[in-house]
């Protein structure tokens, strides 16, 4: 027999439903202000006639301020609003993976519904300290520039901030498009963004396999700044949902600016008094509240971890801005991207002298910290002398190989946005360039140089790659091989290096 | 002094709204006026609004509650 809808009518319970009601006042701009509600709770859901619901979010003396989740078609003033007893929350389950929903857990990507599990609440007291976890265990970017110098783990929050066009999206993709095969589920949440640049992004995830393991959560910019407000905290349910199952889950939040944009015209709407930037009074607390949820737990409470990648836009490289200053103060570290690095060609744009990484080398495994601790302080030496540069022959032996490293470092650290690289591949390439193996190559020709020697070093070098991936040091042995199949690979190819005069 | 609007399908007759105001008389403090609205729309049973809380008992409620555990 069929299964129907009706089968567990022996099992339906009847209880007296106790709300509070009120009457719409006034209505507009995506607010109803509404009185009675008497017993309404503070982020309580309220039900309008039509099924269509709201948001409690102003308890005033008289009246309620309510921000629609919806469209405000078929609510009209003079209405009736009910409460309902539940807080905000939303839909989760396994499904949920490969999917594109909206901010309510609604899929808009034309697959049908999914099957729900849990409901999951999006505003949630952050774990406290005692059931939390140091970070300890790397999250690859397979961006060479940021697994070496800013190293990010699972737990962190590192925030990305640069001016617009300067591949803050591209670095949070190709973070996702790296995590193949690396046991760590992504949600990647769009606030305020352009629909064509979602679909854009779905199709590129699509086609590097990574939509498998990611979630996209959308509040485009078509939709209501009530639900670009809640995206992010959405999006973070999704994944203390999977944190909870002892899983790693990185989070992409693009980007922070719009969210704060979105709920500035919220408070304002609700006439709430504004401050700096004509900012609510807590906007902090919004950021703070919803970074605070990223971190690792500890054994005992599952061992997941939730990593996130708030991404912030200033305006002129201006950090000092309001909005900027705050988000910086909640992370564990920053990216700076500039867009004068990446007019120069160096891509992508990180200015690696004031990114921060304030984990550090503790989620670096051993072989990268042995080839990479040095690199930091050649180019931070290089970045003193660069003025110099232009001076190339007056210049005194120590200072022109100074140049010459950081030139190449440099080159080395360039990397095409659809290209993460292994971690083993990076040790590889950096090894070559922080032991002085590729001073002796033509500038122009460092580009060429990687390409080649990675696959020398897949092909010929592919037992010591290997067992550096297994051991996840260089062993004595391994060095000794790694110089040896450098010292034969520059041997080669001695028509990249610079004539010696 | 609060207002309790009873809403019913069909009309109450005297001993059902006796009835009610007994029950109303130990939950509600202090004075209250009670009216008997007939609504149609709730389709059968009673829904009590005392002020701003409401207590709803309706039949309608019930198909609601229904639609809800059953989707």
């Amino acid at each position: 027999m069929a299964k129907t809808p009706f089968d567990n009518i022996n099992t339906i319970e009847f209880t007296p439903q106790v709300s509070s009601v009120g009457t719409i006042e006034s209505l507009g701009d995506g607010i109803a202000h509404v009185t009675g509600l008497d017993g309404v709770m503070m982020g309580e859901i309220v039900e309008f006639e039509n099924g269509k619901q709201g948001l409690a979010l102003n308890l005033k003396e008289n009246e309620v301020g309510i921000i629609l989740l919806s469209d405000s078609v078929g609510i009209d003033v003079g209405q009736e609003v009910k409460t309902t007893g539940r807080i905000l929350s939303i839909g989760v389950g396994d499904e949920i993976i490969g999917r594109v929903v909206d901010a309510l857990g609604k899929p808009i990507d034309g697959k049908g519904e999914f099957k729900i599990k849990k409901y999951y609440p999006m505003e949630k007291i952050a774990p406290g300290i005692v059931t939390r976890k140091g970070v300890s265990v790397p999250l690859q970017t397979g961006i060479k520039a940021i697994d070496a110098m800013i190293p990010i783990g699972r737990g962190q929050r590192e925030l990305i901030i640069g001016d617009r066009g300067t591949g803050k999206s591209s670095i949070a993709l190709q973070t996702i498009i790296n995590q193949k095969g690396k046991n760590c589920l992504c949600v990647y949440v769009a606030i305020g963004q352009k629909q064509s640049f979602l679909a854009q992004t779905t199709a590129t995830l699509e086609s590097y396999g990574a939509l498998e393991y990611t979630v996209i959560l959308s509040a485009s910019a078509a939709d209501p700044a009530s639900t670009q407000y809640l995206a992010p905290y959405a999006g973070t349910a999704i994944a203390e949902y999977f944190m909870d199952q002892g899983k790693d889950v990185l989070i992409v939040y693009d980007d922070l600016s719009k969210h704060a944009v979105a709920y500035r015209e919220i408070s304002l709407l609700l006439r709430r008094p504004s401050g700096r930037e004509a900012y609510p009074g807590d906007v902090f607390y919004l950021h703070s509240r919803l970074l605070e949820r990223s971190c690792r737990l500890n054994e005992e409470n599952g061992g997941g971890s939730i990593t996130s990648l708030p991404i912030i836009e200033t305006q002129a490289n201006d950090v000092s801005a309001y909005i900027p200053t705050n988000v910086i103060s909640i992370t564990d570290g920053q990216i700076f991207l500039e867009s004068d690095l990446f007019n120069a060609g160096v891509k992508p744009a990180i200015n690696v002298g004031i990114s921060v990484s304030r984990v550090g080398s503790s989620a670096q495994i051993k072989a990268m910290k042995q080839v990479a601790g040095t690199m930091k302080l050649d180019l931070a030496q290089f970045r003193e002398l660069q003025a110099f540069a232009q001076f190339g022959s007056d210049l005194d032996a120590k200072t022109k190989a100074r140049i010459d490293r950081g030139d190449r470092l440099t080159e080395i650290l360039k990397q095409p946005w659809e290209k993460p690289l292994d971690v083993t591949q990076q040790v590889a390439i950096i090894f070559a360039g922080t032991r002085g193996y590729l001073d002796t190559v033509k500038k122009d020709m460092v580009v060429t140089y990687e390409q080649k020697y990675l696959e020398y070093m897949n092909t010929i070098g592919k037992e010591v790659l290997a067992s550096i991936a297994k051991e996840a040091k260089i062993t004595d042995e391994a060095e000794a091989q790694l110089k040896k199949l450098t010292e034969d690979f520059n041997a080669i190819h001695a028509e990249w290096m610079i004539e010696q005069e | 002094m609060q207002k309790v609007i009873i809403e019913s399908a069909i009309k109450l007759d005297s001993k059902q709204l006796e009835a009610i105001e007994a029950i109303l008389k130990k939950r509600v403090s202090g004075k209250f006026s009670f009216e008997n609205t007939v609504n149609p729309e709730i389709l059968g049973g009673i829904r009590v609004t005392i002020g701003s809380k409401r207590i709803d008992l309706s039949l309608k409620g019930k198909l609601e509650q229904v639609k809800k555990q059953l989707a």
